[in-house]
């Protein structure tokens, strides 16, 4: 479920977020269902990449959505000690924080990528998740990556 | 009878059964003595189930029950070939001496010796209190997460007899589920490693939350040197853990290849999803 964002109001800009979620088949999508099941309303900016789990979330996956265009990205995991595969979402959030790391040494916010952590009954939480990450994308603006005259090789040069 | 007895430094865990021994023995020695006198020392009587009219009918027969704590555990002392308990009621909270012609203990179920090392062997996971732990509580608790490994009875936890043997049909039956097929199909989405791409780092050994890769000397590796990683498909259960953690790239989810996650990123499923497993196990890539 889910429906055409309202443009800002506030910012009088017309910028729509394009967020990449990545989630897991076990809790992660289960409470996508719920959110559906429920039909509660979220963002549609959010594009969603399936994972068996989120220990598969790999650093370039992230990366690669940043780079073919994505001004967000957030993981949905099952709650820690619930992984249906042990510790995948205990790795998979090290691989974040890591990958977190990287895009703040080239100058992209680190709130940009995020993640989350709910079990498969929480639809609610799920349509939250959306909600706040197109709420604060939405504030910082486009990505980095895409505003090549705000880019850092024109600092050095002024 | 002194109900929770354990050694010093065990861990603290109900076993279950023992309450219900001590109850069924105080009701026969009551039933063949009326005059003897039974006391019970407990903590907490636990008679599951519909035992509890064990109880009842114990305490219908006399038994006494007094009640210890935790921090004024029972003393026994030995006194001219016979024996004296010391205990402080907790209701009455007062220091009693009773003069015991048997004192009889339950000690707290323990796992067999052999647990751990069979564990470690097996790859198997263990519980807190040191006995083999099931794949889930309520939907699982005959399995295990590794494939092809059952568990019933008390090696598990302690248990009645009956439930041991529920147990055991349960475990049967799933053993039976395999036994039973002329040709096992496993699931899709395992991992696959391509040896010339793998070094024999141990990364994915090590990251496995199922112990399942091994590196084997009959599967060389990188430019034909050393011994590649290997993934049993019975038994990898596709969590792609290793893949995403592997430094070589080497290794490859099926169903969930890097093709078939990056292209949907940026809006294109055309490039690469047509692969079928057997195309890439056969070596196609796209």
């Amino acid at each position: 479920m889910s429906v055409t964002p309202e443009p800002d109001r506030d910012n009088h800009n017309t910028f729509e977020p394009q967020i990449t979620a990545f989630y897991c088949i076990y809790c992660g999508y289960m409470a996508a269902d719920t959110a559906g099941v429920l039909r509660l309303q979220y963002p549609a900016n959010v594009t969603f990449v399936r994972l068996p789990c989120t220990g598969k979330t790999d650093i370039r996956y992230i990366l690669q959505a940043f780079e073919q265009g994505a001004d967000g990205v957030y993981v949905v995991a099952c709650p820690v000690g619930n992984c249906h595969h042990v510790r995948g979402n205990e790795r998979g959030y090290a691989r974040v924080q890591r990958a977190r790391q990287m895009l703040e040494a080239v100058g992209i916010e680190g709130e940009r990528l995020d993640m989350f952590f709910m079990s498969g009954g929480q639809g609610a939480t799920f349509a939250l998740a959306a909600q706040q990450m197109v709420d604060r994308i939405r504030r910082l603006g486009p990505s980095p990556l895409k505003q090549p005259a705000r880019a850092a090789p024109e600092q050095h040069h002024g | 009878m002194i109900q929770c007895v354990r050694p010093p430094g065990a861990p603290d865990y109900c076993s279950r059964t023992c309450c219900t021994n001590t109850l069924k023995n105080a009701i026969r020695l009551k039933m063949l003595n009326p005059q003897c006198q039974v006391i019970v020392l407990y903590k907490n009587i636990v008679t599951y189930g519909f035992r509890e009219q064990f109880y009842t009918e114990a305490r219908r027969r006399g038994v006494i029950f007094m009640r210890y704590t935790e921090e004024q555990p029972p003393r026994v002392v030995p006194d001219n070939g016979r024996l004296r308990v010391h205990v402080t009621d907790l209701s009455l909270k007062r220091p009693f001496e009773l003069v015991a012609d048997r004192v009889v203990l339950s000690m707290s179920i323990a796992p067999a010796e052999e647990t751990a090392s069979l564990a470690r062997l097996l790859q198997l996971p263990l519980s807190p209190e040191g006995f083999f732990m099931e794949a889930h509580l309520k939907m699982r608790p005959m399995d295990f997460m590794q494939e092809g490994v059952f568990l019933c009875g008390m090696a598990h936890y302690p248990k009645f007899i009956e439930e041991s043997i529920s147990h055991a049909l349960a475990a049967a039956g799933r053993a039976l589920q395999v036994l039973s097929r002329e040709t096992l199909h496993v699931g899709g989405v395992v991992a696959v490693v391509d040896p010339e791409q793998c070094v024999g780092c141990l990364t994915c050994v090590r990251t496995c939350p199922f112990g399942i890769p091994t590196i084997r000397n009959d599967r060389p590796g990188v430019g034909g040197l050393g011994g590649s990683a290997y993934i049993e498909p019975s038994l990898c259960q596709g969590c792609g853990t290793c893949t995403a953690e592997c430094p070589a790239n080497a290794i490859q989810l099926l169903n969930y290849l890097d093709v078939q996650i990056v292209q949907p990123v940026q809006g294109d499923w055309a490039h690469g999803s047509h692969l079928t497993r057997r195309q890439w196990s056969l070596g196609a890539r796209p």
